[in-house]
């Protein structure tokens, strides 16, 4: 599914699962999102790095998104790749479902973040009530690129 | 002696404006062509020192008669009329041999320009 | 008249004259003024026209007769005796030493070919006789005049090369400026059919705006260019003077001090060790093809061979016949096609080589060091974009070495070594990498004044510092503002220091690396990617991973037993050629995961070359030879030292291609 235009797309957020919890990305972030694919390993690479797809020729980066949190890994099925893209690189992320797209705005944020049961809370900018659930607001560039050496954003 | 022109556009009223402006200034229009299969010839006929021709014409259009020209005589002097936004069709001309162009609507000082180096080198 | 019993005295004679020319020769580099050395030349020269007219042999006497002429014009200072008639001297020698040569072995000197030297020389009488005495210039003019003067436009390596090769054959450069009417319309037109009308003179070489932006009509209505004829300025002001619509013409002609040396098949510069095949360009047949072009031809190949490899991997299964002979012309086809393209934008390193001897003279005399230069593999090549942006490290790095490296020749004597220094300049192929290396027989790196230094900058704690090996002293000199000179020496120009060749040479995909030995000398050493994006690779499997290796470091396949692998301190060894050479598992090293354990005994090795180490690597089985597009990793995966690219092969799987330089 290719994340379409849609007006306003500041504020628009795709919201997907991590085992029982829900995050949401911005969608100005987001290529799109794939079906699950092998990936082939990368010897000697960070931890969170699960290794290379390729998708339709192109060579991608596919992340863990769950170790980069630091939350249990517990499996679930049906998981999906969510392609971004930030500066030009493009990463991918595994997450277990895709559950919609939703506004996110300012009212709609929390004060409490005691929600995020992970270790890394910078990649957390905070909690929003949206459609009855509590939804952790990711930063996307801190949670992909935070601990890179070569980080392409200038 | 002057030089010899020969007009070809389909256009009556653009070949009498062109005479017009070529004979008030000494140069002798020896022929005129509304096609190019005309033009071509009337070249063989006539032999003028320049063509001056206008890009689209029916029959066979500015561009072919710029190619069969040349082939008849590879030292033919030709400079063609467009009007604007044909850019690909004088470039078109310009390869198969055409030597100069000049844009409709025009300026006589600019047809004589072009014509005067033309003929004088 | 019987000459053979004279044959061994006219070689014993001429050989005097000879080795008499080239050591004059060589004086008059240094100073070119002198008229008794002049007169010394012409004089052997003419002796050797004697004897070879005597003897029959008219190759040499031939060209010696015009080299008199050359020599009688300078005598009579009615030419002046730049750099490059010296050096059209010094081929004229090597060719005479050639015909000799010739004449020993076989008898006569029939075989070699003067003309084109004569044509050479005749053209400096030539163009004289409408000039008049050029005033002699300072020494130091001389050495600095590299550059073409007066161009307004800025012009890569290549295209002054062009214009220094042309201006050496007799053609004139002309910057042309062209102001088209106010109310021009068809910019573009109008332009193309300056450049026609130009091209009916000779060549263009540079243009700016771009031809693809003059197409485009994106620029105001002024442009320039760059033309190479053998027309004078009044004939292309004609030309000019018949287009219409132009507002002004401006035309200059542009101006060299310097030469290019033109190569011939046979012989090779004395004092340049080139060991590769001379390199003929013929100017008058290049043309200028935008970069963003070349790319995207590139592009389009790498497509065509992934698809390629589609093609062949779905037959593989089929076994169509006719589908096989088909896919395998259209791989060959292919091939050339992808070597075709490269070869557009490979370039000789010489181009930027070419400049040095120069600058190492005018460098020597500024430090009053005697300096030798020796550049090898001037005829490696490398993709033009790279050549623009490697002279300027490469001049720093030479500077270096003589402004730091080398000691005066005082210092030198005293230590026991030659008075004059020498700078080796080595370029060559390794894999899939271009390497370059400046290395010097100075003093070496002093790395306990890198040491003080850090401490005296803070750069440091003490501790910390006492603790530094030798490498990682060394490592600090590429930091930026970093010298244990005592005296900053001039440096013109950009204020280039190590740290600047650094990342100029890793922004390119390279790297620089150093290595020194006190009071024997410096090496420096650059490795950059030759910027093949598809590659020869042998594909493996390790494990259940499948790898590619460069097939430009793969030597040999081997197959051996468990029990051929000796071990010394923990390293695994096996014997190769009469050598004992490093083991290395893949599976281990790449720490694959194993579904199936390999329990027999044989092994398949794959033995690689890298510099002058030599490995073998053991894996599990050999998928097969093919040409691979590399793909990047990107870069969150930069970090990854022991790959260098994935690839996608034809069943959609991905290999990693594995980087020799981190594999030991």
């Amino acid at each position: 599914m290719e994340v379409g235009t849609v007006f306003n797309t500041q504020k628009q957020y795709v919201i997907f699962k991590l085992n029982e919890e829900y995050y949401a990305a911005n969608v100005s972030y987001i290529v799109s999102i794939e079906k699950y694919m092998p990936v082939t390993r990368v010897p000697m690479a960070r931890k969170s790095t699960l290794g290379i797809i390729n998708l339709r020729g192109e060579v991608i980066t596919i992340v863990d998104v769950k170790s980069i949190l630091g939350i249990p890994d517990k499996q679930a099925s049906g998981s999906r790749i969510m392609i971004t893209e930030i500066s030009n690189s493009k990463i991918g992320m595994v997450v277990d479902s895709v559950v919609e797209v939703a506004e996110i705005t300012s009212s709609m944020m929390q004060d409490n973040v005691m929600v995020f049961q992970g270790k890394n809370r910078e990649a957390i900018t905070g909690v929003a009530y949206v459609n009855d659930k509590y939804v952790m607001v990711l930063d996307m560039e801190s949670l992909l690129w935070g601990d890179v050496v070569e980080c392409p954003l200038t | 002696m002057s030089k010899k022109i020969m007009i070809v556009d389909d256009a009556l009223f653009m070949r009498m404006m062109i005479r017009n402006i070529l004979t008030k200034n000494g140069y002798d229009v020896i022929a005129e062509a509304e096609n190019g299969a005309v033009a071509v010839e009337k070249y063989k006929n006539t032999n003028p020192d320049l063509v001056i021709m206008d890009i689209t014409m029916p029959e066979v259009d500015g561009i072919e008669a710029v190619r069969m020209i040349k082939k008849i005589d590879k030292e033919a002097k030709i400079i063609m009329c467009s009007a604007m936004g044909q850019r690909e069709m004088v470039f078109e001309s310009l390869q198969a041999g055409a030597r100069d162009f000049i844009l409709k609507p025009f300026q006589a000082e600019r047809v004589l320009d072009a014509v005067k180096k033309a003929t004088s080198y | 008249m019987d000459t053979s019993g004279y044959m061994s005295l006219f070689l014993e004679e001429s050989r005097e004259h000879l080795d008499n020319i080239n050591n004059k020769l060589l004086m008059l580099e240094k100073d070119n003024q002198d008229s008794g050395i002049i007169d010394d030349i012409f004089r052997s020269a003419h002796t050797l026209k004697g004897m070879a007219g005597t003897m029959g042999f008219n190759s040499i006497s031939s060209l010696t007769h015009s080299m008199e002429s050359v020599l009688d014009e300078v005598r009579k200072n009615q030419l002046f005796l730049s750099p490059l008639v010296i050096d059209l001297l010094f081929q004229c020698y090597d060719f005479l030493e050639l015909c000799l040569k010739d004449i020993e072995l076989v008898g006569d000197d029939s075989q070699r070919d003067p003309t084109e030297l004569e044509e050479n020389l005749k053209q400096l009488i030539s163009k004289n006789t409408a000039k008049e005495i050029r005033p002699a210039k300072s020494d130091e003019q001389e050495s600095k005049g590299v550059e073409p003067k007066a161009s307004t436009m800025e012009l890569d390596e290549y295209q002054k090369d062009i214009i220094r090769q042309s201006e050496m054959q007799g053609f004139n450069t002309y910057e042309i400026k062209i102001v088209l009417v106010s109310d021009c319309l068809l910019k573009s037109a109008r332009a193309y059919i300056v450049f026609r009308e130009l091209e009916t003179l000779g060549e263009i070489i540079a243009s700016r705006p771009s031809a693809e932006d003059l197409e485009d009509e994106t620029f105001g209505n002024t442009f320039s260019l760059i033309l190479v004829t053998s027309s004078d300025i009044s004939s292309v002001r004609r030309v000019l003077d018949q287009i219409t619509e132009l507002e002004s013409i401006e035309i200059n002609q542009i101006e060299t001090g310097s030469y290019k040396q033109v190569e011939q098949d046979a012989g090779a510069a004395a004092k340049e060790n080139d060991d590769d095949s001379s390199v003929k360009r013929k100017i008058g047949q290049s043309i200028r093809v935008d970069i963003e072009r070349l790319d995207l031809l590139m592009n389009l190949v790498s497509e065509l061979i992934i698809v390629k490899n589609r093609i062949q991997n779905e037959n593989y299964y089929r076994q169509d016949k006719s589908i096989s002979e088909s896919v395998e012309y259209l791989g060959r086809v292919t091939n050339d096609l992808h070597d075709a393209v490269m070869k557009v934008r490979m370039v000789p390193v010489e181009i930027v080589f070419n400049r040095f001897p120069r600058i190492v003279r005018s460098l020597a005399k500024e430090t009053s060091k005697s300096v030798e230069l020796i550049t090898k593999g001037a005829g490696t090549e490398v993709d033009r974009t790279i050549i623009d942006e490697l002279s300027e490290p490469l001049i720093h790095l030479i500077r270096n070495s003589v402004d730091h490296g080398l000691e005066t020749p005082e210092e030198r004597v005293a230590s026991g070594k030659p008075e004059t220094g020498v700078i080796v300049l080595n370029a060559y192929h390794e894999g899939n990498n271009v390497v370059i290396e400046v290395t010097d027989d100075g003093r070496g790196i002093d790395t306990e004044k890198i040491r003080e230094q850090i401490i005296k900058k803070g750069l440091a704690s003490e501790e910390a510092a006492v603790e530094m090996d030798e490498s990682r002293l060394i490592s600090y000199i590429f930091n930026p503002g970093f010298t244990t000179s005592e005296s900053v020496s001039n440096i013109s120009g950009r204020g280039v220091g190590l740290d600047v060749v650094k990342t100029s040479i890793e922004s390119l995909g390279g790297v620089v690396e150093v290595s020194t030995a006190s009071g024997k000398g410096t090496s420096f050493h650059i490795r950059l990617p030759i910027t093949l994006s598809i590659i020869k690779a042998l594909l493996v499997k390790v494990a259940d991973e499948k790898y590619a290796l460069p097939f430009g470091n793969v030597i040999e396949l081997m197959e051996a037993r468990e029990s051929q692998i000796t071990k010394l301190k923990k390293q695994e060894l096996i014997r190769f050629r009469s050598h004992l050479i490093p083991v290395i598992r893949l599976d281990r090293l790449l720490e694959c995961p194993r579904k199936t354990k390999n329990d027999s005994d044989r092994m398949i090795m794959v033995i690689v070359k890298k510099g002058d180490k030599t490995y073998a690597l053991v894996v599990d089985d050999l998928i097969g030879q093919q040409e691979i597009v590399i793909k990047s990793l990107g870069k969150y995966l930069s970090d990854v030292q022991v790959v260098s690219g994935a690839t996608i092969l034809g069943d959609g799987s991905i290999a990693l291609i594995l980087d020799m330089n981190h594999v030991a």
